[in-house]
C-alpha cells in the first residue's frame, strides 16, 4: 500500500506544480503583453513636442518640420481652439470635424471621440491643441478608480495567484483521492497475487476490466499452484511408497546375511561376502532413507518441530553421539564453543540439524580413508549463527566449491549419496544457507549458516 | 520363567517370510517360545489363548492396522509390545510410541539391533520379577566402592556421603560408564535444565565428586574432562 501512496502522493504534487507553471507563465504572458502594447500608445511628450511646434508669427500658425513628422506619425489631422472655441489653425482637419466649439464639446471629446475621430488633446500657449487619428484605430478608455482600491492592486495580484494555486492543489488531491480508491483493489489484488489464491475484485467502473484480468490471471495461478502442489505430493508419496516396499525385502537379505555372516558352519571367506551383502543392504538402507527424507524436504513434506535450542549443546550432543558409537584412530573430534553459545539462541528442528551435522561428519569421515582430525564450533555474529564443521583431510573437490552457492545439486550429489543434498536443504527450510570451503592449510570447512 | 529368553513371543507380520525371518534370528538369540500370527484377528486369538510375553507387530496388516491391535491389546495387558514396521516417518514412529508402545523398529534392521533392544526391554520389565530385589547397586572404582542406594563412597580412609546432586551426577556417569556424557544432560539429571547459567556450579560439583572418589583428584582416573564435550566415567583403571 506504500508504493500505491506515493504514487499517487507524487501525481498530486506533479499536478499541482503543472498548475502553478500554468498559472505563472499566465500571468508573465499578460504582464509582457500590457508592456508591449502600452508603449505603442502615443506618449505624452510626443504630443506636447508637437505642441511646441506650433509657432505663432505675427498671428499666423505654422508648425514646424520636426512637428509635422512627430505628427504624421500618428495623427491624421490637427487644429488649435482659441479660448472663445473658435478654430484659429488646423492641418487636413476632415470636413465632418466643426470649427467652433463649446465648453461642453471640449469635455466631451477630450475624454472620447470627436465625430467618431479619436482625439488626443494637450494645452497650447494660445488655446487647446486637439490631434486627430482616424476613424476607428484607437479604443479608447477611461479608468476611474479610488486610491484605495490601487493600493490594493499588489494585494490582489498575490491572492489570485494563491487562490489559483490553492484551487489547483484542491482539484489534484481530490483527483488523486478518486485515482486512490479505484486503484486500491487493483493494487491489493496485484501484491495478493503472489500468494496464489483466486482473487474476486469488484468488476465494475473505469478500472473494472482490469480487476477482471487480475481476477482471470489470479485462478490461473491458483490451478498452477494447485497442480504443482500435486505433482510434489504425488512425487513425494510415490517415493516413500517405493521405498516402503523396497524395506521388507531388504530386511531378508540384511537379515539372512546377518545370520550367515556368524555362522559358524560357514568358511571365513564366505562369512565374508555374507558381510559385504549385509553392509552394502545397510547403504542401500540409508540410501531409501536419503531419498526419503530428500523428497520431502524440497516439496515441504516434512514437518518441522521447531524450538529453541543451545547450538553448543546440539553439537556437543552429535559428537559425543560420535565418539560413544566407537570413533577412534585414525579420526579425531573435537568441539570448540564459547559459552554464550550454551544459551538457547537458536530456533531450529533439532533432529533435523542433528542430520544435517552428522551427514557433514560421515562425509569427512567417507573422503579421508586415511583418518582426519574434525572439529565443531559454533560462532555467533551479529548477522547470524554459523555452526561449523571443518576437518584437515583432503579437502573438497573443486568444482564442489565452485558451484555449492548455484541451484545446480547434481555436484553435491558427487559418488556418495545425498548427504549434502540433505544438507543443504535442511538449511534451506530453516532460511539459511550452507557455505562449502577448503582451507588454506588444507581441509575443508562446511558451515551452516543461519540468518538472524 | 528363570531368564528372558524363556519368555514366550507373539510375532504379528503379514509376510510369512518376515515370519520365519523373525523366528530364525529370535531362536538363534536364544527365544525359545516363538508363536505367530498373520493378520488381526489371528493375533487377537492367539493373544488370548498363550498369553505371551511379548508381541512384534507389524504395522501393516490386511484386516487392520497394527497401531489399532496394539492399543486394544494394550488395554488387556502391559507385556512388552514393539513395533517392527516398514513405515519410517517420525510421525508413524511417534504415534507407536505414543500409544504405549516399548520401542518402534523400522524395517530393513539388523537382527542384532532387533535383539538387543527385545532383550534390553524384556530384561527391564521381566528382571525385577526374576533376581533376588534386595542386591545392591553398587561401583567400584578401584580402592573406592560408591553405594547408590546407600549414597556411602567407602574409601581406604573412611566413608562418605554423597549429597543429592552429586548422586545424580555420578549415576549418570554410571549407567553411562565407559561413554562420554555431555554436560547437558549431566545438569538435566541433576538440575533438570539446561546448562546455560549452571556451567559453573556443574564444574564444582565435579570437583567434589573426585574428592570423594579419586584417590588424587587433581589428577582425576575415573572421573574424566572430554574438553568441550563433557565428562567420563572410565571403565578400568590405567596401569
Amino acid at each position: 500500500m506504500k508504493s500505491l501512496r506515493k504514487i499517487i502522493t507524487r501525481s498530486i504534487l506533479l499536478t499541482a506544480a503543472i498548475a502553478l507553471l500554468l498559472v505563472t507563465i499566465n500571468l508573465s504572458f499578460l504582464t509582457s503583453f500590457m508592456m508591449k502594447y502600452s508603449s505603442n500608445q502615443p506618449l505624452k511628450y510626443a504630443i506636447s513636442d508637437i505642441s511646441d511646434g506650433l509657432l505663432n508669427s505675427d498671428g499666423t500658425y505654422e508648425l514646424n518640420s520636426s512637428g509635422t513628422i512627430l505628427m504624421n506619425k500618428q495623427f491624421v489631422w490637427a487644429m488649435l481652439i482659441d479660448r472663445e472655441g473658435q478654430v484659429i489653425w488646423n492641418k487636413n482637419l476632415p470636413e465632418d470635424v466643426p470649427l467652433q466649439y463649446t465648453l461642453a464639446d471640449v469635455a466631451s471629446f477630450s475624454r472620447w471621440y470627436l465625430n467618431d475621430y479619436p482625439v488626443s488633446v494637450w494645452e497650447h500657449p494660445d488655446g487647446l491643441l486637439v490631434l486627430g487619428e482616424p476613424k476607428n484605430s484607437t479604443w479608447k478608455y477611461n479608468i476611474t478608480s479610488t486610491e484605495n482600491t490601487i493600493a490594493h492592486i499588489p494585494g490582489f495580484i498575490v491572492s489570485f495567484f494563491f487562490l489559483n494555486v490553492l484551487i489547483a492543489l484542491a482539484l489534484a488531491l481530490f483527483l488523486g483521492l478518486w485515482l486512490y480508491r479505484k486503484l486500491k483493489p487493483l493494487y491489493n489484488g496485484i501484491t495478493a497475487l503472489p500468494k496464489k489464491e483466486p482473487l474476486t475484485l469488484p468488476t465494475g467502473g473505469v478500472t473494472g476490466e482490469v480487476a477482471r484480468i487480475l481476477n482471470e490471471t489470479s485462478v490461473i495461478l491458483f490451478q498452477q499452484e494447485q497442480q504443482l502442489a500435486h505433482r510434489d505430493q504425488a512425487r513425494t508419496e510415490w517415493i516413500a511408497g517405493v521405498s516402503h516396499d523396497i524395506r521388507t525385502p531388504l530386511s531378508m537379505v540384511m537379515g539372512y546375511a546377518s545370520e550367515l555372516e556368524i555362522n559358524p558352519r560357514l568358511p571365513a571367506a564366505e562369512q565374508n561376502q555374507a558381510r559385504i551383502i549385509r553392509e552394502q543392504s545397510q547403504r542401500i538402507k540409508s540410501l531409501i532413507d536419503d531419498l526419503n527424507l530428500a523428497s520431502k524436504l524440497e516439496y515441504h513434506a516434512q514437518p518441522m518441530e521447531l524450538s529453541r535450542v543451545s547450538p553448543a549443546a546440539l553439537i556437543r550432543g552429535v559428537a559425543v553421539n560420535f565418539i560413544n558409537d566407537g570413533l577412534t584412530v585414525p579420526y579425531s573430534l573435537s568441539v570448540d564453543v564459547t559459552e554464550e553459545t550454551n544459551s538457547p539462541i537458536l530456533l531450529c528442528d533439532q533432529a533435523l540439524l542433528r542430520r544435517a551435522l552428522t551427514n557433514l561428519i560421515d562425509n569427512s569421515i567417507r573422503h579421508n580413508p586415511r583418518g582426519c582430525n574434525i572439529t565443531l564450533s559454533v560462532t555467533n555474529l551479529t548477522t547470524g549463527l554459523v555452526i561449523k564443521v571443518s576437518d584437515d583431510g583432503k579437502g573438497y573437490p573443486p568444482e564442489l566449491i565452485k558451484n555449492s552457492g548455484g541451484l545446480d545439486e547434481s555436484l553435491l550429489l558427487g559418488n556418495h549419496g545425498l548427504g549434502l543434498i540433505i544438507v543443504r536443504r535442511i538449511m534451506k527450510i530453516h532460511g539459511g544457507k550452507v557455505v562449502f570451503e577448503n582451507l588454506p592449510d588444507g581441509g575443508c570447512a562446511a558451515s551452516l549458516v543461519f540468518i538472524s | 520363567m528363570k531368564t528372558i529368553f524363556e519368555a514366550k513371543l507373539l510375532v504379528v507380520d503379514d509376510e510369512p517370510e518376515i515370519i520365519n525371518l523373525l523366528k530364525t534370528i529370535l531362536h538363534q538369540a536364544g527365544f525359545a517360545q516363538i508363536i505367530s500370527a498373520e493378520n488381526c484377528q489371528q493375533a487377537r486369538a492367539l493373544f488370548a489363548l498363550e498369553k505371551p510375553d511379548g508381541v512384534i507387530f507389524d504395522v501393516t496388516l490386511p484386516d487392520g492396522d497394527g497401531f489399532s491391535l496394539m492399543q486394544e491389546l494394550r488395554q488387556q495387558s502391559n507385556v512388552p509390545m514393539l513395533f517392527l514396521s516398514a513405515r519410517d516417518e517420525d510421525e508413524n514412529r511417534l504415534l507407536g510410541l505414543g500409544l504405549g508402545a516399548d520401542d518402534y523398529i523400522t524395517k530393513p534392521f539388523l537382527p542384532r539391533e532387533l535383539v538387543l533392544r527385545l532383550s534390553g526391554i524384556l530384561r527391564r520389565v521381566y528382571q525385577p520379577l526374576l533376581t533376588p530385589p534386595n542386591q545392591d547397586e553398587v561401583l567400584v572404582l578401584g580402592a573406592v566402592t560408591v553405594n547408590f542406594k546407600s549414597g556411602i563412597v567407602k574409601t581406604g580412609d573412611g566413608e562418605k556421603n554423597l549429597t543429592a546432586k552429586e548422586h545424580a551426577l555420578l549415576k549418570k556417569l554410571w549407567e553411562n560408564q565407559g561413554n562420554i556424557v555431555t554436560a547437558d544432560s549431566l545438569c538435566r539429571s541433576a538440575w533438570d535444565d539446561d546448562l546455560y547459567g549452571y556451567e559453573n556450579t556443574l564444574m564444582v560439583h565435579i570437583r567434589r565428586l573426585r574428592e570423594k572418589i579419586e584417590a588424587d583428584p587433581s589428577q582425576p582416573q575415573y572421573l574424566l574432562t572430554i574438553r568441550g564435550m563433557g565428562y567420563k566415567l572410565a571403565k578400568e583403571t590405567k596401569p
